[in-house]
């Protein structure tokens, strides 16, 4: 069995062995130069490999980073905004080959488990169908499974699978209550962790230029000094940190009312009449005091749900996909039984 | 005399006698040895029925241990000298991370940092052995993660909690060497789980189960049986309460199942961890680790003195006090010892904390009396001041003491260092000596020091006892190989081989639905072993399509002016590289037959109206317009 996750910033696979499971991951990034001879002779001596396009070198992967950290350049993202770019034809040879960099060998029709942030029918997203395709032709049978749900299933094994989930990452959040692994309610939001340091970048001029002059955005930096150690949303200091703490209060409440309008509206709250565990996974639930301030918003929104504990998981790359590998071995294991029955 | 023999009936007589010696030496020499081993085992026998542990703590270093915890108990949050954090005291933002494995120091590391990037831990931790295989495995709870590629993995973040395992050579663990002086090399377990960090424990040369430690720590063995326990052996292999603790064993006790009563009676009855590190010292400058002295004490502030980045077997006093004679035995009215410092043996460089100096002892003898040459002794502290009155001292006199005292210590195959804690500065000298040097500070080490000088002793058999099993043995084989007839081993190539076929069926072995259950349970508890493989690009050669992605996220496209960022000359539209490809494209147009002039002309026409032209360009087209 094969799990896949196409996150936005790395794209990873993990795939069950016999006692353990193996994982890959690639940074979904790519770095393109002029097709130049020296630009060939200079790849060819730092041993980068590269792809050659109708105009240029492009380099993938950890490559990718490599190149663009000796050389200074920005690098491409595969994704935009966590979608699959619909004018870009190289961009989805691209994907297909970085796909191929993190998947097995097929067997014969092997499951395989697709995290999608949004949507699990494959005629809502265009983003599932290209990937579906992609695996239906190297030999796997896809099976959706959203992203909250994969942590659901990752991380409320203790607690039947019962609980709330929230799964922030770079490009979107969704917020989801579960109860024994069956999902409940599901709401989402399209800004993710990107968005925050493009509004953070613009709005304090972080940029950066190219050798034509061309201006980008610095978001790395943005990034960078998310992670620092001294920044917390919970209690801002600085200017910068009042600013992130903003767009981090908008964006959770957002979320938090379209979850509480949701779970309103269907008869989920009675389902989970006891305590129950809200789980926050994500890139961007681990910044300093974001459990301070998710839990004052959950007491102040009043929601509809009594909680026992709200906790913060460490950074794993592969949660997501362990948990789509818990879903469906589970969902195989039940079908097994009812058809021995 | 052999001369005379050759040829006598009397040189099978004389050969048969030489043969009976070998054999009564033979014998002798296995007797000894026997005899060697027995005293040896009940002497630790008897050693290690004195503690009320059956881990007594490794007597290599345990004072100079016992002294930094104590020192670091009033900054640290780690309790006293047990190095034990409660796993209640979540209050504590400090983040506690292990390193352990083919490293140079294994150590447990504490930071007030969220994260530590994987690169400078092991780093700080002295950098990987030449065993190392350059894998790395993370083990979190239960969960191990196998990081394939190190250079790869060195920005990876390792947060509070986490193991982070470097795994060795297969087959690079230190074999206990029975045939040498010197003592076994210590065992390292780091335990997990018991308290908020994880703690490293030394356990010195003890061959001890994995039972053992589980009942000393307070804890039921039923444990391992329900998965409370998860013990991961360096090599890979399972182990069960039998198995014997090898170094760099890990073992994880689940947090919610540990029995904490246990554990707080374990540090009763005499447990002690090994002390935290804090990365948060910088380390010292690499030309002041020179010196191969053997403190460890760095400059620390006496208001807030704080463990410092300091080797783990830097504090290490092995050898003991020498044997004491009458007169050496206080430094009364005659003898009296000036010497701050102590001196201690080391068997490595070690790093020399920054503005500490080694120093030179002065040793003066008494007055009148002719120094005999014996070893001399290096006193605690509180004897020191015992005798002030003959503060002047022969500086000369005492430097050919140590230089005669270091050359005997260096026919004992050892190498002596002679360091002090005396700093440059007057706060520092003020302060008090090195950790591993200040005898002064625990009375009881005295007692400790000549008991672990007694267990060296007897730490393995004596080399003319060696060489006489090896003769023996040597002998013994002779003599077998003389009286033993040979039996003829015929190779049969022809036999049928049975064992590659049992070994194909084992590996496409079908999982049985009990053994799926079982993964699927671990899969949820998160225990089930994680190895992560670099991804493999395929070979493709070349792509269809231009690239676009770079100009999506461009912010501003290259301006000829404006206010923000940097001004670029912009290229002249009718620069000579342009104009001379153009020229090109357009002859090779021309003269294709297949191309109409209209054709050529609309496109030229296009082209131009669609950019900026200057002279060159409007020259190129009236040429253009001439040859149309």
């Amino acid at each position: 069995m094969v799990c896949l996750d196409f996150g936005t910033t790395e794209f990873r696979c993990l795939r069950r062995q016999s006692t353990c499971v193996t994982g890959r991951k690639s940074p979904a990034v790519y770095v393109s130069l002029p097709t130049d001879q020296a630009n060939e002779n200079l790849m060819k001596q730092m041993r980068i490999p590269v792809i050659h396009s109708d105009d240029s070198l492009i380099a993938i992967g950890a490559a990718a980073l490599d190149l663009a950290k000796s050389m200074r350049m920005a690098t491409v993202p595969l994704l935009i905004d966590g979608l699959v770019p619909t004018d870009d034809p190289l961009g989805r040879q691209l994907i297909s080959t970085l796909l191929d960099s993190i998947l097995p060998t097929p067997g014969q029709a092997t499951p395989c488990g697709l995290i999608s942030r949004s949507a699990i029918d494959f005629e809502q997203s265009t983003d599932l169908q290209l990937f579906a395709q992609l695996l239906l032709l190297k030999g796997y049978t896809p099976v959706p499974v959203t992203s909250s749900s994969a942590v659901a299933f990752a991380e409320l094994g203790s607690d039947q699978f019962t609980g709330l989930v929230l799964d922030w990452g770079a490009s979107g959040a969704s917020l989801g209550a579960y109860r024994f692994g069956e999902t409940l309610v599901e709401s989402d939001l399209v800004n993710g962790g990107n968005l925050i340091d493009e509004r953070i970048a613009k709005v304090r001029n972080r940029f950066n230029w190219d050798r034509e002059g061309n201006r980008y955005l610095d978001t790395h930096a943005i990034e960078a000094w998310k992670k620092s150690v001294s920044v917390r949303v919970d209690t801002p200091r600085s200017d910068d940190e009042k600013l992130l703490a903003e767009i981090y209060r908008e964006q959770l409440l957002t979320i938090l009312m379209r979850f509480k309008t949701a779970i309103h509206a269907s008869s989920a709250a009675w389902q989970l009449s006891g305590k129950v565990k809200f789980v926050c996974s994500g890139g961007c639930t681990q910044i300093g005091g974001f459990l301070p301030l998710i839990a004052g918003m959950v007491a102040e929104l009043d929601l509809p749900v009594n909680l026992s504990e709200i906790h913060i998981c460490n950074a794993d790359q592969f949660r997501s996909t362990r948990g789509a590998m818990i879903q469906i071995e589970l969902d195989r294991l039940t079908e097994k039984t009812v058809k021995v029955a | 005399m052999r001369l005379l023999l050759i040829g006598h009936p009397g040189l099978v007589m004389w050969k048969r006698t030489a043969t009976m010696r070998r054999t009564r030496l033979l014998i002798l020499a296995v007797v000894g040895w026997a005899c060697c081993l027995a005293v040896g085992e009940s002497f630790a026998q008897q050693r290690a029925s004195r503690g009320a542990s059956p881990f007594a703590p490794a007597e290599r270093g345990r004072k100079a241990v016992n002294m930094n915890a104590a020192r670091a108990a009033s900054s640290s949050k780690r309790s006293e000298a047990s190095g034990f954090t409660p796993a209640e005291s979540s209050g504590s933002e400090l983040t506690y991370i292990a390193v352990i494995g083919a490293v140079k120091r294994p150590a447990v590391f504490e930071t007030t940092q969220r994260s530590v990037p994987l690169g400078e831990l092991i780093e700080r931790a002295g950098g990987l052995t030449s065993k190392s295989l350059g894998t790395v495995c993370m083990m979190d709870g239960g969960r191990t993660r196998v990081l394939v590629n190190l250079d790869r993995s060195a920005d990876q973040q390792i947060e509070h909690g986490q193991v982070v395992f470097v795994a060795p050579r297969a087959g690079s663990q230190p074999q206990p060497i029975m045939t040498s002086r010197q003592p076994a090399p210590d065992k390292l377990i780091l335990l997990s789980g018991l308290s908020r960090g994880p703690l490293l424990f030394n356990i010195g040369n003890q061959s001890r189960t994995l039972g053992d430690l589980i009942v000393s720590l307070g804890q039921s063995p039923e444990m391992l049986d329900r998965e409370e326990v998860t013990p991961a052996h360096p090599d890979g292999g399972t182990m069960d309460l039998g198995s014997v603790l090898v170094s760099n064993t890990v073992v994880h006790f689940s947090p919610e199942a540990v029995n904490q009563v246990g554990v707080q009676q374990a540090l009763h009855n005499g447990f002690r961890f090994e002390p935290s590190i804090s990365l948060d010292v910088p380390t010292p400058e690499p030309e002041n680790r020179s010196p191969p002295a053997v403190l460890a004490s760095p400059p620390i502030p006496q208001a807030d003195p704080k463990p410092v980045d300091a080797p783990r077997r830097a504090p290490v006093l092995a050898t003991p006090v020498p044997p004491v004679s009458l007169h050496e035995t206080r430094p009364s009215e005659g003898s009296r010892i000036e010497a701050v410092g102590s001196s201690i043996f080391s068997d490595e460089p070690l790093p020399f904390p920054p503005k500490l100096e080694v120093q030179q002892e002065t040793i003066r003898d008494i007055p009148g009396k002719k120094s005999d040459g014996r070893m001399p002794l290096f006193l605690p502290r509180a004897w020191q001041n015992s005798d002030d009155s003959g503060a002047a001292a022969d500086t000369e006199e005492s430097a050919r003491k140590i230089e005669r005292t270091s050359a005997q210590r260096s026919r004992l195959g050892k190498h002596i260092v002679t360091a002090s804690a005396v700093a440059e500065d007057q706060q520092l000298s003020n302060a008090k000596p090195a950790r591993a040097t200040d005898l002064s500070i625990l009375g009881i080490d005295e007692y400790e020091d000549k008991s672990s000088s007694l267990d060296a002793s007897f730490a393995g058999p004596p080399t003319w006892m060696i060489l006489a099993l090896v003769v023996g043995i040597a002998a013994a084989s002779v003599l077998v190989s003389r009286f033993v007839p040979r039996t003829e081993i015929l190779l049969n190539d022809t036999a049928p081989v049975t064992e590659s076929v049992a070994t194909d069926a084992e590996v496409e072995q079908v999982p049985t639905p009990e053994g799926e259950q079982h993964f699927l349970q671990r899969l949820i508890l998160n225990k089930v072993s994680l190895i992560e493989e670099e991804a493999i690009l395929p070979s493709v050669e070349r792509l269809h399509g231009a690239s676009i992605g770079a100009s999506r996220m461009v912010f501003h496209e290259a301006h000829e002016g404006g206010d923000a960022g940097p001004h670029f000359k912009v290229r002249a539209p009718g620069s000579t590289r342009d104009v001379e490809l153009r020229l090109r494209r357009l002859l090779r147009e021309v003269t294709s037959p297949t191309q109409s002039a209209e054709l050529v002309h609309s496109s030229l026409v296009q082209e131009t109206s669609a950019s900026k032209e200057g002279p060159l360009e409007r020259a190129l087209r009236a040429v253009e317009r001439g040859a149309v």
